[in-house]
Order: structure tokens, then sequence, then C-alpha cells
């Protein structure tokens, strides 16, 4: 950093100091994920795929024994495929292949097992590459993938 | 003291609708209420506070205060009015041989019309009024009232539905609620902001008015004259021949009786 | 590269927002106005959906405002550990006291790298700091790569939303913008069509990019991370291409722990556009392999903002635009009308803080209604800080702006005696309420397009002493 960079620091923080307003303390209570009672009384992967269709992911549900051959033919319409790495942006097509046993209920849940810091970059991904900026008309594929598949491999 | 609840009538309402203020008088004395209007105070402060002139209003609000710390309810026949009182009141320093809980006594014990009738007489007794209405009416609740003082449900939060204004209408015979495609949309009114910005402030009045029409309601009944004065000016203006009342008047069934 | 205009119609000569003015010449075109205001309502619309899905959503909100004031007051602590995590992670962490401060981090991280084609995806910050003019003066092509950026940007606009920056245009217009610019054929306005034209024009810019500058929706202390959100994935595009990224954001941004992410993400996306959450989401916890990763923090006003008892909450926002599309005044005045980076109700809590002469109209556009604090996602009391805006405009000393922006100038009608006469109840009674010159030019704008209130024969007091025996 230099001279002047840090001298930006030290004031921006003698600043924050001197306004900070009376503490307010952080509430530890966790946050209830939703039952599936809570849910509408429908499993895990039922509203996993409901929210998947929502975010116009398709989502398909499968023996584990037939994931790979669901991938491969998904592969073979589709130009690459990837999962939460650096190169999802640019594929046209991407499929994910998840085990329902790694499905949760929500982001809380969600964060409370994954380790973010595990990866440089990590993306939640919720559908293909969108857009409404023309007169709130939905475009699918403004920039990167214009379609997500979703494979749930059942033991 | 004289009796101990006492009903404020702003000043536009004093001025220009009196009517709405006799049917609100007529209402609570049928309840078995016995209401003093008392004098000295025609304003809470609210308009000079709400164009930014809280500091000049002060001794308006202060005046309010003196008039109706006496009483042990009062009720303002206005929901933005209410409001202010409930928000500011509590300012109001001791001055004047008042203790200085006199103005936060004051704001604590203010309510508005509507909320009083149902909060604390309850719809059952309302129904003993037998007022009846005939005809297909749209509710227009200020947004200070709904917002400020819970009348209802607003659009917005994500809570049990409740409508204290639709539940004391529903105790009118013959009087039909229509639904709008904007249920609690702003009419634009907002005080100083009418005249401030007339552009927009019109065109929200108009919108309202639409949303009214094309939902075939025959007239409009609100919790806030200040509502009305303005959507009634814009609706005349445009000779929409669309009548508007107090949810007063329809209680004490003088609606349409004009 | 077409230079931005930030000469909006809305400042006059005096160089002060006027934004009465600005919005009557929004409301001249009916039409637009009305599409306008439906565009966004629908957006509210979906908004409301997408909450009533959410079990819990109001103890959501309460929580988000609660870790969002916790965070601002600890901010200093919570700003020290994400620098140090953030180095840690091999980031490197700059700190910008002002806009022009930001812009010289920004020019020095180029110019030691030799760099001259900055990709962007959306960052209010840097249009709050007019990055892009500040650049493209000093030879860098500057290309913002969301797609309605990147149609203000081609207009020389600003963008008039801080979600959907190009809201306030038709798809003919963006048609015409894109034939002029971008070759479509002339008369294209199909939205499909037009945004794969985008596609392909803004690819060949982020293959081409040597620096990609990204927002930040939250930092995360705890972990020294932050997350970007988008739903077109241009942040993960330029990301994942340039061999530099600039993170730039302002130091409000900071949340202390990773499970508080369930807690925005949850929000945010529903608040914004009625989506349960972006289609990208994406956690950065370092430089990838090659890259240079730095984020500037920025003050620009914040602590200022932060030292106002009255104000410092406004600083809870994650920026999901839902109080502008639930405003009534917002949606039928369009975003430019506010003359500030930020606009709506956020913006006139905001804005007003950096320069109160200037910004003395934006806490008067509003009705005090309070739909904008009803769905804020952190709670923020934006209509009583409207309110208390309003007197510090007057009590600094800004009563006749106060006076002119609670009245509208334009009195003529005060000359026609028979609307004077009709008008004189609106004017006595508003004597009794507010400043004489006030409630005379309140009268005279009340009458050109509503009807005075019918004085009836005897006020109710009068009637009260009659049939109530006197005083009481
Ligand atoms: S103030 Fe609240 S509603 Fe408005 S943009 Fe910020 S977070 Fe969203």
């Amino acid at each position: 950093m230099s001279a002047p960079e840090r001298s930006a620091r030290d004031a921006i923080l003698a600043a924050v100091r001197e306004a900070r307003p009376p503490a307010v303390a952080r509430v530890e209570a966790p946050i209830a994920s939703p039952t599936p009672a809570g849910n509408g009384g429908i499993s895990r992967t039922d509203a996993f795929n409901a929210a998947g269709i929502a975010a116009g992911a398709d989502v398909t549900v499968c023996a584990r024994g037939d994931v790979a051959r669901i991938v491969d033919a998904a592969l073979g319409g589709a130009r690459s495929v990837l999962s939460f790495s650096d190169v999802t942006p640019f594929a046209a097509r991407v499929v994910v292949v998840v085990n329902e046993e790694d499905l949760v209920d929500d982001l809380h849940a969600a964060y409370a097992r994954i380790d973010v810091r595990a990866h440089p970059f990590g993306a939640f991904v919720a559908g293909p590459s969108k857009t409404a900026d023309i007169e709130q008309s939905l475009v699918i594929g403004a920039h990167g993938p214009k379609a997500l598949s979703i494979v749930v491999g059942r033991a | 003291m004289a009796s101990s609840v006492a009903l404020f009538v702003p000043c536009y309402v004093d001025q220009f609708f009196p009517h709405v203020a006799i049917a609100a008088l007529t209402v609570l004395e049928r309840l078995g209420i016995q209401v003093d209007v008392p004098e000295g105070a025609a304003c809470c402060g609210q308009p000079a506070a709400n164009a930014g002139f809280a500091r000049e209003g002060h001794s308006t609000i202060a005046r309010f205060v003196d008039v109706y710390a006496p009483y042990e309810r009062i009720i303002v026949l206005s929901g933005s009015c209410a409001v202010h009182v409930k928000q500011h009141a509590g300012e109001v320093a001791a001055h004047g041989g008042h203790a200085d809980t006199a103005g936060a006594g004051v704001a604590e014990r203010t309510t508005e019309f509507c909320s009083y009738l149902h909060d604390e007489l309850g719809v059952d007794w309302i129904a003993g009024l037998g007022a009846t209405y005939d005809g297909r009416v749209a509710v227009h609740i200020g947004c200070h009232a709904l917002r400020g003082l819970g009348l209802a449900k607003p659009s917005e939060l994500q809570v049990r539905p409740f409508d204290k204004v639709r539940a004391l209408l529903g105790a009118v015979r013959g009087l039909e609620i229509v639904d709008l495609a904007r249920p609690d949309e702003c009419c634009g009114f907002g005080g100083t902001f009418a005249v401030a910005e007339p552009a927009v402030s019109t065109k929200m009045g108009r919108d309202r008015l639409r949303d009214v029409a094309t939902h075939g309601a025959q007239a409009l009944v609100s919790t806030d004259m200040s509502c009305v004065m303005h959507l009634d000016g814009l609706a005349r203006r445009e000779r929409m021949g669309l009548p508007m009342y107090h949810v007063a008047e329809v209680l004490a069934g003088t609606a349409g009786a004009r | 590269m077409t230079q931005r205009s930030f000469e909006l119609p809305v400042v006059g000569a005096s160089g002060r927002v006027d934004h009465p003015a600005a919005a009557a010449a929004f409301n001249a075109d009916v039409a637009r106005t009305e599409w306008h205001d439906a565009s966004l309502w629908f957006v509210r619309e979906k908004r409301d959906r997408a909450a009533s899905t959410v079990p819990g959503w109001e103890e959501l909100r309460a929580r988000a405002s609660a870790i969002k004031e916790h965070a601002l007051t600890h901010l200093d602590e919570y700003l020290v550990q994400f620098e140090a995590n953030a180095t840690r992670n091999g980031m490197q962490v700059h700190w910008a006291r002002d806009a022009d401060e930001h812009n010289r981090i920004v020019h020095g991280i180029l110019s030691a790298q030799g760099a001259s084609r900055l990709v962007k995806s959306k960052s209010m910050l840097t249009e709050e700091c007019g990055l892009n003019p500040y650049l493209e003066a000093r030879g860098i092509e500057v290309v913002d790569t969301d797609l309605g950026e990147r149609i203000v940007q081609l207009r020389g606009e600003g963008p008039s939303h801080i979600v959907m920056p190009a809201i306030h245009l038709r798809k003919e217009e963006v048609g015409d913008t894109f034939h002029d610019h971008l070759g479509t054929p002339a008369g294209l306005a199909e939205p499909n069509a037009l945004a794969a034209a985008a596609r392909e024009h803004l690819r060949q810019r982020f293959l081409a990019a040597d620096c990609t500058l990204t927002g930040i929706n939250f930092a995360i202390a705890e972990t020294g991370g932050f997350v970007v959100c988008t739903n077109e994935g241009n942040a993960d595009l330029g990301m994942a291409l340039a061999p530099i990224h600039i993170a730039s954001v302002g130091i409000e941004k900071i949340i202390p722990r990773v499970e508080d992410l369930g807690v925005f993400l949850r929000l945010l996306a529903r608040s914004a556009t009625g989506q349960a959450v972006t289609a990208y989401s994406t956690h950065v916890h370092g430089p990838r392999e090659g890259q240079a990763l730095h984020v500037v923090l920025v003050d620009n006003g914040r602590t200022r903002q932060l030292a106002r008892e009255e104000f410092w909450r406004s600083l809870k926002c994650i920026r999901c635009g839902a109080c502008m599309n639930t405003c009534p005044i917002y949606r039928r005045s369009g975003g430019h009308s506010y003359g500030s980076t930020v606009p709506g109700p956020i913006g006139s809590v905001l804005t007003p803080g950096l320069d109160l002469d200037r910004y003395a109209t934006l806490p008067f556009a509003s009705t005090l209604c309070g739909s904008c604090t009803a769905v804020c996602p952190v709670m923020i009391d934006l209509d009583t800080q409207l309110f208390r805006w309003r007197q510090r405009v007057v009590e600094n000393g800004h009563v006749s702006l106060a006076k002119r922006a609670s009245i509208d100038g334009a009195t003529r009608v005060l000359d026609r005696p028979r609307l004077f006469r009709l008008l004189g109840a609106v004017a006595r009674i508003g004597l009794r309420i507010l400043p004489a010159p006030l409630a005379r030019r309140a009268a005279g704008v009340w009458g050109r397009t509503r009807e005075a209130p019918v004085p009836p024969p005897q006020s109710f007091r009068a009637w009260y002493r009659r049939h109530r025996g006197g005083a009481a």
C-alpha cells in the first residue's frame, strides 16, 4: 500500500470510529429452515425441482446408475459442460449433476455445509443467463449459458 | 375536567366538510360515548411539519397538547393528523405548568376515528347502529392511517390479512365493496406535495380514480378527508360524477343524503 | 467512445436539481408515464408474490436489518478484519476517501500494467464516482457489459434505475441506439434479437479486455471474500477472462459472516425483481491463477452519513431497488428526474447528505406514503428520514428553497379573478396552517387541475356552538 493510501486508510478508519453509532448487538438465534410441512408438505427433491423450473432450469431426477447416461446425452447436444468453476460462464449449456442427499432446504443450510473459502471462485447458479433490460421482456442467454440442466441422482 | 373523550376535528374538515364532523359526532353519541369538542386547537401542526417547518409548527402542536391533555381519549378525525400527534406530541417539552410527560401522554392517548370504533368499541357494537347503504363502493384508506396506524394490512407486508375499515363497513347493510387493482396505492395528496409536485400529484390522483371507476364503484369511501379533497377536486374538474364519503357518514347513515 | 452526459436536464442554471420541473416534463408524455408506471408496478407485484412464498419473510427482514445495524455500529472492526483476510487470500486492498481517490487508484492499477481496455459489470459506486468519464479522458476504453448499462452508455445517459438501468426506454429506442452503434438493421426492436446482437458485440469486448471491474454486493469480514450477484453472468465472464480484476465497494457493504449471506441472498433478488435468487451469486475468495485481484474500499461521504444520528441507518441499503419500484412518485417521474446516481426514496435520503443545497427538492419528492419503508428488505425507515431531511433543508438556511420545493412556483392562475374567488377557500384554510405566501401560491397551483372544495354555509365549529350549547 502506498503512503497516500495508507493515510486514506487511517483517515477512513478514524472517521468510522468517530462516527460509530451506539453499538447494536448481534442476534445469534438460528433461522428456522422450512419443514416439509411448512413447505406445503412436499419433499425436498420436489421443492428443488419446482424452484429449478421456476428459475428456467430443467431438472431431471433419476436413478444414480442413469446419471452418467443422462449427462452423456446432455453433452451430446451441448458444446461443453461444467460445474462450479470459472469456466461455467463460457458454456453454451451447463449440466449440473447432484446427489439427492446433497440437496438442502435453503441457503442457510447450504452455507452451513459448504466452505466458500475452499475455492477462489464459486457460484450458486440458478438457471441460464438472462436479462429483462429491454422493456422487461425476459431474454435467455444474455451473456453466459443459454440453458441449465440439473440431474439429480437418486440412490 | 369535562367528559373524558375528546374529538379533534382538523381545520380543513371544520371549514370544508362540517357534515363529516357532524356524522362522526353523531355516530359516537349514538354509541353512547359522551364526546367533547374543545376549542383552542384548530390544527395539530402536521402540514407545516411535513413541509419542513416542524420548528415553526411546534407552537401549534404545543397548543394541541395544552388543549387535549385533560382528556382520557383523543379521537382524531384524520389518519395523518393522528399519526402526527402520536409521533410528535411527545417532543413537546414542559411549559405553561404542564409536566414534561404531558406531550407523551397525549401521544399515547390519541387514536383515530375508525381505529377507536374498531379496537375499543368493536364491530358488534357498530352493527347496532343499523346503518344501511345501497350501492357498490371503493375504499380508500389514507396512507398514514394504513401504514402509520395499521388500519389494514398494507399490501407490502407478508402478515395475516386484516382490514379494520372493511370490518366496520361490513356492519353496514346493503353496502358492497369492490376490489381495486392496486388496493392501497397513494392518491397523491401528500399535503404540500399536492402543490409542490402538481404534475405527479395530479397523475396519481387520476390513476387512483381510474382504478375506482373501472372496477364499477359508484362511490368512494375514505378514512381521510384530505385524500378526498384532492380526489374529489380532480373528479369534479373532470365531471366524473363520483360521490365520496368519509366512513363516518356511511355509519351515520348520511352518505348520499347531501 | 461516446462521452457520457452528466448534465441532466433536471439541473437548472443554479446547479440545483429541480425535481418538480423534471417530473412535469416527464408527465407531459402521458403514454410514456403510464407505461413506465405499469412496468415498475409489474415488478413490484412480482416482488409481492416472491415474498409471499417465503415463510417468515418479515422475520427475515428484521434479521437482515439487525445484521446490518450490528455491522455498521462495528464497522471499523469489520473493515480491518476484512482487509486482513482479503490480503491473506491474495487480494490487494486499497482505500479511497472520495471519488477522485477511487478513480486515481483504478487508473493507477490500469496504467501500471499498461491496460487500456476495461470491461465493467454493474457498479453503482463507479457511477457515483464518475469513473467512466475519468478513465475515458485518459485514453482507457470502458465498456459496460450489463445489457441495460450498455444501452444507456451507448446513448450517453446515466442509468435511471439501480437494478434496471434502461427501464425508462422503449424497445424501439433501444433498437435505434443499436442501429446507430452496433449496426443492427433499422427498425429492429425485438428484444431477443437485440440482446443477441449485444451478446456478440460484448463477447468480443470480453475477449479483448485486459481488465475487468465489478461491483460487490456483500463483502464478508470473516472470510475476506465477496459476493457479486448478476442475472446475466457478465461479472463472471469478465472475472474468468481478464488478467486484472478490480472490485470497487462502498465501505458499508461489509457483512460479518458467511452465514449472513443466507439472509441477504434470500431477500435480495425477491425484493429486486421477484426472482427467488439471481441467476449467478458468485463468491470470490482470491485471484485465479495468474490473475491480479484488487479491492477498492470507498468512503465518499459514507462516514459523514454514518455520523448523522438521524440518517446512518440509510447505510443498511443493499441496493435492491424495491423502494423505487413501489414509489408512486418514482414510477411517475422516472429515475433521471432525481438528478442523482441513486434515484427514488433511498436516493432522496442518501444524496442530500452529499450536497443539501443541490438536492434540496428530493426529500420533498414524496407523499410520505411509507410504501418504501414497508418493502425495504433491510427495514430502512425511509419516510421518516425524508421527513427529517425536510426539517434540515429549512433549518440549514434553505428556507426559501424549501418554500420553493414545497410549493410550485407557477402562480399565473392567481391573476384570474374567477378562479381566485373559487380558490379563496383553499387560500383561507392554507393561511391557517402555512405561511401566507405559501398559502396563496398553493391555492393557485391547486386550481390548475382540481376544483376547490365547496365552502359550506357554516363551519363545524359554528354548528357545534349552535347545537351543543357553546364551547365545552
Ligand atoms: S433502501 Fe431498501 S428498498 Fe431501497 S434499494 Fe435500499 S435496500 Fe432496497
